[in-house]
Order: structure tokens, then C-alpha cells, then sequence
């Protein structure tokens, strides 16, 4: 019979018993930090990083023939970074200096994730809710012996996409004061953005456009595409967004954001049909998502 | 000259390959493109994928250490259920994935790859990226 644990009483059994010092339960579909013993929270975009990076992993596992992720481990020049994949949904992020003992450790863990697994598995949601609050949790001292101060900056606030001002209307209804001055609409939008042409050319132009300008282009694309997720069929929204894809690719190399636009487009190329209502809201904020990572 | 410096770097992870009976195949995953340039692994894997590894190594793992006061990534080990597979940077420009057995000697491994991967990143110092160049990992 299993019994049930707390999820921050784990972490803490593993601050006993090895020296790591720093660990985080992080909910892989929230993206977000549910039981740590430490403040320090990596930043939102991290988080959403490293949850995306679960999926991208596993697959690269089950694509070589080795079955499900359990572990990676990344090592620095200055300590290491553990992480454990605790299906369905969690993942369990572990710091250690650079001079642990590091088979003592994994041998430890071995047994802890194991009854993590377990119990997970048992209680599953009862265990997973994330806090109502940012977690704040108390470490003893003696246990920051080796914990370097990260620098804590203050939550770069995911900057408020300022909507109005990046494509403002054409003012059509003109003042009707006398001299009108003829003062080509044009003028307002940062850069001509091809009235009268498809989305399709909008991405085809990202080839073409450097710096500012194909950084504008994209941020227009974005735009558009999370109001075609409203309107338009998901088969013909995968067909853009994997235009988008292959452009961005050869224009620009490699992101990671590449990747989940990818599995974004075979998730909506099965859909025949409008999204959903209550899932426009969800593709809309990975659409943003995708745009902070892009356009830099 | 491109193609001369990617049959070198082909030679070299075959003669690692083949020199280490537990390594299953290395790929070598050029940076920011993406794809792959230099294949002992006999299989199929999606190129998208490799590519998001290589952003996944030289991007958010790399910020991640250093925001974890970490230091520089230097690799990264992935356990699996049925294998492990060994991620580093070979210099600026490159990332080396090994895939090994999963009672591979890990330590031992890492430490020739770290001599592979400065050979590779002198190989690729002046190399140029050229579409046409790219492995198909489909084959």
C-alpha cells in the first residue's frame, strides 16, 4: 500500500540525504514551479522551455529506439543541473555544486524518483495542484552552505504586447477640417505591410526583409495568425504555420520555438474543422509564445 | 573544400564509432541551421528534432546553467529506459550527440569525446555552410 507524500517532503528527503541543494517539482502542462525548497524560481520563459524540452527529448529517445526519458543531466563548469521526468506530467529539477558526489547521489535519487513515480502514479492530481501563491519555502541554513546566490532579478515581466500602436487602423473618417493635408496613410505603419496580400506572402517575405523590418513582419504574422486560429479550419491554419516553419528555418536556422511550432501544425493538420472555442484561447498564447522567442 | 572538411569530420566519429563497442552512432548537429552534417547512427530521426536538440544544448541549457550559476554547459547526459545518449558542444559552431549502449561506460566515453569535439571544432573552424551539404537522417 502506498502511502501518500507530500510532494515538498520528497524534495526535502533529498536535501537530507544528499548534497543537493535546490530542487523544484515543475508542472509540465502549467509550466510552472509547484513545490521548491528554495525561492529562486528560473524565469516563466525557462520553465516553458524546459517543458517543451521534455517532449522534444523524449521523442528524440523513442526515435533512437531507447524507450521513454528518465534523466538528463547537464553538466557546467560549475556544478551540475539534474533533471527527471516524472510521467504524466512533472518533472523533477535537482542543482548540485560542482564537487558532489555524483553516483551517490544518482543512486539516491534512483530510489526517491522511483516512490515519486509511485505516488504520483497513486494520487496523481491530489499531489500535482500548483500553490495559490509563489511558493516560498524556508531552507535550513546549514543546507545553503554551497548554494551560490543566484542573481535574483526582478521577473522580467514578459513585456505587454502594446497591440495598438505596432498596426494602427488606417483612420479612414478623416477630421473634416478644411486643408486636408495629404498625408499618406503609410506614414503611421512602421513598415508597408502589404495591404491586400495573403498571410502566405507575408511569410514568403520574411526571406527578403532583415533586422527591424523582418522582425516587424513577424511580429504582424504572429498577429494574424492568432486571429485565422479564430476563424479559420485547423488543417488550414498547420498549412501556414508550417510555411512558417520552413521559412523561419531557412532564413533564420534553427530554435527551439521551431520545434513546437512543428508539433503545432501536425496537432491542428488532423483537424478538419474549426479550433474549438474553449482551445482558441490556448493556441492564441502559444502563438505569442512562439513570438517572443523569434523576434529578437 | 566544404565537402573535403565534412568527409574528414565523417572519418573521425567513424573511427570513434567503431573504436568504442558500446557507442550505438554519434551525429554531428551543425549550429544555428540545425542539421545534421556527420552520421555514424544507422536509423531514422526526425530532422526538426535534431534540430530543436541542438538549440535545446547551445540556447536554454546553456541559459539555464548560467542562471543557475552553473557556469558554462559543457554536456549533457540523458538517461533512458533502454540507453543513454551524451549532448556536447563542439565548439561554436557544432554539437555532438553519442548514443550508447545503456551499461555503457559513461566517464569513459565523455572523456573521448571531449578530445572528438576539439578535433571537430578545428575541422569546422573555416567551414561554410552549404544546403546541399546536409545529411538526410531518413536514410
Amino acid at each position: 500500500m502506498i502511502k501518500m507524500v507530500e510532494l515538498l517532503d520528497f524534495l526535502k528527503e533529498i536535501e537530507d540525504i544528499t548534497d543537493i541543494n535546490g530542487c523544484y517539482f515543475i508542472n509540465v502542462e502549467e509550466s510552472k514551479v509547484i513545490k521548491s525548497t528554495i525561492t529562486y524560481t528560473p524565469s516563466e520563459e525557462i520553465l516553458w522551455e524546459i517543458c517543451v524540452l521534455r517532449d522534444t527529448f523524449r521523442q528524440f529517445s523513442s526515435g533512437i529506439n531507447h524507450g521513454d526519458l528518465m534523466e538528463l543531466m547537464l553538466e557546467g563548469d560549475k556544478g551540475y543541473i539534474l533533471l527527471y521526468n516524472i510521467p504524466p506530467k512533472l518533472i523533477l529539477l535537482a542543482m548540485a555544486s560542482e564537487d558532489i558526489n555524483l553516483s551517490y547521489v544518482r543512486l539516491a535519487m534512483l530510489d526517491i524518483i522511483n516512490r515519486v513515480r509511485k505516488c504520483v502514479e497513486e494520487f496523481g492530481e491530489q499531489l500535482l495542484k500548483p500553490p495559490e501563491e509563489i511558493p516560498v519555502i524556508t531552507i535550513d541554513k546549514p543546507r545553503m552552505r554551497h548554494l551560490e546566490e543566484p542573481a535574483i532579478k526582478p521577473a522580467t515581466p514578459i513585456p505587454a504586447k502594446v497591440k495598438a500602436p505596432a498596426m494602427p487602423a488606417p483612420s479612414k473618417v478623416k477630421a473634416p477640417t478644411a486643408p486636408v493635408i495629404q498625408v499618406p496613410a503609410k506614414v503611421e505603419t512602421p513598415i508597408e505591410l502589404v495591404e491586400g496580400k495573403g498571410l502566405e506572402d507575408l511569410i514568403k517575405s520574411i526571406s527578403t526583409e532583415t533586422g527591424t523590418q523582418r522582425n516587424q513582419i513577424l511580429r504582424k504574422i504572429f498577429d494574424e495568425l492568432k486571429i485565422k486560429i479564430t476563424k479559420l479550419k485547423g488543417t488550414e491554419i498547420s498549412k501556414l504555420i508550417e510555411l512558417l516553419k520552413d521559412t523561419i528555418l531557412e532564413t533564420m536556422g534553427t530554435s527551439l520555438a521551431l520545434f513546437d511550432i512543428s508539433k503545432c501544425a501536425q496537432d491542428l493538420s488532423k483537424l478538419n474543422k474549426p479550433i474549438s472555442p474553449d482551445s482558441i484561447k490556448r493556441y492564441q498564447e502559444r502563438v505569442e509564445n512562439w513570438a517572443t522567442r523569434i523576434i529578437k | 573544400m566544404s565537402a573535403e572538411i565534412l568527409s574528414k569530420v565523417n572519418d573521425l566519429i567513424k573511427q570513434f564509432t567503431k573504436s568504442q563497442s558500446d557507442v550505438q552512432g554519434q551525429i554531428v548537429i551543425l549550429f544555428p541551421e540545425g542539421v545534421p552534417i556527420a552520421n555514424t547512427w544507422k536509423g531514422k530521426i526526425d530532422p526538426i528534432l535534431v534540430g530543436a536538440i541542438s538549440a535545446a544544448v547551445k540556447l536554454t541549457f546553456q541559459s539555464l546553467c548560467k542562471n543557475m550559476k552553473k557556469g558554462n554547459l559543457k554536456r549533457l547526459f540523458m538517461n533512458n529506459e533502454y540507453g543513454r545518449a551524451i549532448i556536447q558542444n563542439a565548439g561554436p559552431k557544432a554539437i555532438l550527440t553519442t548514443i550508447i549502449d545503456q551499461e555503457a561506460d559513461l566517464f569513459r566515453i565523455a572523456f573521448g569525446m571531449s578530445n572528438l569535439t576539439i578535433d571537430i571544432e578545428k575541422l569546422l573552424k573555416n567551414f561554410n555552410y552549404d544546403k546541399d551539404l546536409g545529411i538526410d537522417l531518413d536514410d
